[in-house]
């Protein structure tokens, strides 16, 4: 047996040490370094100089925010790996991310009020999920590449359509927008919403791992062992579908976190979803902060949008995986 | 009371009729095979009794009890179905794939008991598969994974056993062990069998009723020892056939 409960447990108590070492080592390290008694005199005597400023108003939301969307995006990797029963399926890759921006996009340029941002997000993260599901499903069976061929066209697609907006925007604009869609985090706090939907959806799949488990060896089968599976794929639908409009209103497509942490930790810790979930959620977390940190020091003072970071790692995995006939999912 | 009851059955791929107002009464401890040429609609005959196709029109009842009335998970504790092919690959270890077979028995909130890990050994077990618990089920024989898929329908445990040629892939001594083995046992346990059988020689060794399916949507139906006569079965298979005689048993054979 891949994982006895010791080794599972070493896991998790050496992702959980890993994130915290991410979170804070993002605090210290940046074109503006801290100095250890600016830190302890604001402790001392809450006296807040310029340095300590950086760190609370700049950095820790930042990095925050990086691990919220970083969680969110590797658990949206593993819903949609589980729904399309391929382990090369990624928010990102197959243009659910680009759906998500596109409508966000359109609500935005037609001047909606701002709370409709997020709903429409939502709808286009769904809508393109469930386009990818019609288109794919076609022939029957999911054939690896056919799925894959249809996401990336789609991407395309709405890679174009986001494209034409944008030409369409003001001069002045086109910078933060251009970062913006290739995955970029500013400093602002996650939000509430945003925890409470990554929160929702861990507990949510915690509860329902057995049956991810087993819809994961096909429908047929899953439905003859007494699973719901039309009612299971809709709320998992869902569930990708908030996610990744949770990450991309906050920070832009952000590309291949869902891809590659599932993937690793598929080798780490089998593909059981009771721990696969949580695991994925702390160690795309920990990633995308060390992520956001290297796109804020390489060319510092100068930053670089985080996805260009972690598609710089997520290219090379997709390759790799692909190439392996990347269409069963180790155990 | 009849373990697997079907009314006035009516069944239908596109244009091909494959049944049109079937009624079958399986008693528990009975064994049924059912055959036919191919693409008759065996297959679609098994999902249909196994709840995962909807009929165009009639009853399925399950221990008295309307198939389409019960909730999927106590479908799942009634019925089983083997299939004639398992899906698309995913690696899992057979000891895991057998387990996922409780699932219909599993509380959501307490998990797998001890009752379920002893029944998924014995399952493995009984299959002759103690020694490839812990193997990954893609890394199998075709046989061996067979006989996975077997000990997934033992650890199910439901009164009624659908099964979609059993002994594809199998070797000749398990194909017999099986057959001998299994069924014994379930015919004792007063189980339902229906199994789709390419073999027309095991078909009438090993069940007690035949179910044919002639390919116009008519159907011929009854005892093994009045079903399989020359001619009935020459008509069925579209070709002569000639029986032979050993003992008190007879085979059929191409003429």
């Amino acid at each position: 047996m891949k994982s006895s409960h010791r080794y599972q447990q070493l896991t998790i108590a050496a992702l959980l040490v890993f994130s915290i070492a991410a979170l804070g080592l993002s605090l210290l390290v940046g074109s503006v370094s801290i100095v250890w008694n600016d830190l302890i005199s604001f402790f001392r005597s809450g006296t807040v100089s310029m340095t300590t400023m950086v760190v609370l108003e700049l950095r820790l939301p930042r990095a925050f925010s990086a691990f919220v969307v970083g969680g969110s995006l590797a658990v949206a990797g593993v819903m949609m790996q589980v729904l399309l029963r391929n382990p090369l399926a990624d928010p990102y890759v197959l243009g659910v991310s680009g759906g998500s921006a596109a409508f966000a996009l359109i609500v935005m340029l037609l001047g909606l009020p701002f709370s409709a941002v997020p709903i429409a997000a939502t709808m286009g993260a769904g809508f393109s999920i469930v386009l990818l599901i019609l288109l794919a499903r076609a022939s029957g069976d999911w054939g690896s590449s056919r799925l894959l061929l249809t996401g990336i066209v789609l991407a395309s697609g709405w890679g174009a359509l986001i494209g034409f907006f944008l030409s369409l925007g003001e001069a002045n604009q086109i910078q933060g927008m251009l970062f913006w869609l290739m995955g970029d985090l500013r400093p602002e706090w996650p939000g509430f919403i945003r925890i409470l939907v990554l929160l929702a959806v861990l507990i949510g799949g915690l509860i329902v791992a057995r049956d991810l488990d087993l819809l994961l060896e096909g429908d047929l089968r899953a439905r003859s062992l007494g699973l719901n599976t039309s009612a299971l794929r809709l709320i998992i639908l869902l569930a990708a579908s908030l996610l990744t409009a949770a990450s991309v209103t906050l920070a832009g497509p952000v590309g291949f976190i869902g891809l590659v942490v599932p993937h690793m930790m598929r080798l780490i810790i089998g593909s059981r979803h009771r721990l696969l979930i949580p695991v994925s959620a702390l160690a795309g977390g920990t990633l995308l902060v060390i992520a956001e940190m290297i796109a804020r020091t390489v060319i510092a003072p100068q930053q670089l949008p985080v996805g260009v970071i972690t598609s710089f790692i997520g290219v090379p995995v997709f390759l790799y995986l692909l190439r392996r006939r990347g269409v069963s999912i180790p155990s | 009371m009849m373990r697997l009851e079907v009314q006035r059955l009516n069944l239908q791929i596109g244009e091909q009729k494959i049944c049109d107002d079937l009624t079958l009464k399986v008693k528990p401890g009975e064994v049924w095979s059912v055959l036919g040429r191919n693409g008759v609609g065996k297959t679609t005959l098994l999902h249909t009794l196994a709840g995962l196709r909807d009929p165009l029109g009639g009853q399925i009842k399950l221990d008295g009890v309307a198939l389409n009335s019960l909730a999927t998970k106590t479908r799942g504790q009634k019925v089983s179905i083997l299939f004639q092919q398992s899906q698309a690959p995913i690696s899992t270890d057979a000891y895991d794939f057998v387990m996922s077979a409780r699932h219909p028995w599993i509380s959501r909130w307490a998990g797998p008991t001890r009752d379920d890990q002893d029944i998924v050994v014995e399952s493995l077990s009984q299959m002759g598969l103690d020694a490839l618990m812990h193997r990954d089920v893609n890394s199998l024989s075709g046989g061996e994974r067979r006989r996975v898929e077997l000990a997934a329908t033992v650890a199910q445990n439901a009164q009624t056993i659908l099964l979609d040629e059993p002994v594809n892939h199998l070797d000749l001594h398990y194909q017999i062990n099986l057959l001998q083995g299994a069924l014994t046992k379930w015919r004792a346990e007063g189980r339902a069998v229906v199994m789709v059988m390419h073999d027309l020689n095991l078909a009438i060794r090993f069940s007690d009723h035949l179910l044919c399916l002639c390919g116009d949507g008519s159907i011929l139906q009854g005892e093994t020892s009045a079903v399989a006569t020359t001619e009935n079965l020459s008509t069925l298979l579209r070709y002569p056939l000639q029986a032979l005689t050993l003992g008190d048993r007879s085979f059929f054979i191409p003429a």
